[in-house]
Order: structure tokens, then C-alpha cells, then sequence
């Protein structure tokens, strides 16, 4: 498989940014639902989070991307253009179903029936927002690099 | 950014220019290597600029290197 340095240096990016997703979200969740942000654990995550991606940024640049990457031609501007744009569509549709979100929570809160989303929650759901776009845009500059 | 609509001979003018290699005619036009095996398998079509410096390391006319064949 022909693979540019520039296109490792993305597949790096998109293992180290999924893992750490994974691990984040799933790590705080467990902290009893993503309520406790200013804690002893939520530090540890977030502690735990900084040396996973830096360890793995190490091993996978040192074995994957010794490459320098060239100079950006046409085709690397347009995918990253496309990438880009896929990013901020994701973006925007996940902001847009948050704020409906807490717009329909709020409701639910007027008629009693549940309790509104406080801050570290809503924070999360940013986080998840801002995660899952940058997994897009990379997955869309993968698949335009593969595709050609 | 697949495009099967626009067929070139790039492949062809390579070799019958001493058997140039698609680094040499990266470093010549500008580009990544990966650009022209995406160019060469028509999987990627050129911008203009790059269209016409190609033609210009082959010295031919741009029609003669690019064919455009709707489907």
C-alpha cells in the first residue's frame, strides 16, 4: 500500500484522537455519570489521558511517521479542504441536536418531569461534539486519500 | 474524488521520455508522487495549472495528454 507521510501522519492522528476518546469518555462516564468535574478521579483521567497521548504519539510517530512530510500539493490542499468541510458539517449537526437537547430538558423541567442538564454534563456533550468532528474530518481525509 | 471522466496518457508519455519515473515527474510539476499515481489511474483530475505543466515537461499540447469522455 502506497502511502504518503502526510497520510500516515493522518492515520496516526485518527488512532491517537479515537483512542483517547474512548478512553476519556469512557473513564469520566464511570465517575457516577460525568457529575464529578472537579474531583481527585477526573484529574486522574484527565492525568491519564495527557501520558496515553503523549506515549502514543512516541511510539507510533517513532515506528509510523520518521517521514518529514512534503510540501502540501493541489490533491493534499483539496482532501484537507474536504476534511475540513466534512468536520464542520458533523460540527454543526452535534451542536445543533445539543442545543435542541437542552432546549427539550428544559421543557421537561418546566413540567416537572426531570432535572435540567447542569454544567459538567453539558460540557461532555461539547467535548463528545468537538471529538467526533475532528474523527470526521480525518475520516474524510483518509478515505479521499484512498479513494485518490 | 474519483473521476473516470477524464482520461489521460501520462503513464504512456513517462515511458516514452526515457523512462521517467513518477518522482522525477513530481519534483518537475510540483507535486507529490502520490499525486501523479492518483493522476495516472485517473482517480484524480488536475487543475488547469498543473494540466498545462505537464504538458510543458512533455511538450505536447495539453489535448494530447488529456481526453474528456462524459459517460
Amino acid at each position: 500500500m502506497d502511502i504518503s507521510a502526510r497520510e500516515k501522519s493522518i492515520w496516526i492522528e485518527f488512532i491517537i484522537t479515537g483512542a483517547v476518546s474512548l478512553y476519556y469518555f469512557f473513564a469520566s462516564y464511570m465517575l457516577s455519570g460525568w457529575a464529578q468535574i472537579a474531583s481527585y478521579e477526573m484529574g486522574i483521567v484527565v492525568r491519564n489521558v495527557i501520558i496515553f497521548s503523549m506515549i502514543a504519539s512516541i511510539i507510533l510517530y517513532g515506528l509510523f511517521g520518521r517521514e518529514t512530510p512534503e510540501d502540501k500539493d493541489e490533491r493534499d490542499l483539496a482532501i484537507e479542504s474536504k476534511g475540513n468541510a466534512c468536520g464542520y458539517f458533523a460540527l454543526t449537526i452535534l451542536c445543533g441536536l445539543l442545543v435542541a437537547f437542552i432546549m427539550l430538558s428544559e421543557g421537561r423541567v418546566l413540567l416537572g418531569k426531570a432535572s435540567a442538564i447542569n454544567g459538567p454534563v453539558a460540557m461532555h456533550l461539547i467535548l463528545i461534539a468537538l471529538m467526533i468532528s475532528a474523527l470526521f474530518k480525518q475520516a474524510s481525509q483518509l478515505f479521499h486519500y484512498r479513494r485518490g | 474524488m474519483a473521476n473516470h471522466v477524464i482520461k489521460n496518457k501520462i503513464r504512456q508519455l513517462r515511458f516514452e521520455h526515457e523512462q521517467m519515473t513518477q518522482s522525477a515527474l513530481a519534483s518537475s510539476v510540483g507535486v507529490t508522487r502520490q499525486t501523479i499515481l492518483s493522476l495516472e489511474a485517473c482517480r484524480y483530475s488536475p487543475s488547469l495549472e498543473l494540466a498545462f505543466r505537464i504538458a510543458q515537461v512533455f511538450q505536447v499540447p495539453l489535448e494530447e495528454i488529456f481526453k474528456y469522455s462524459p459517460d
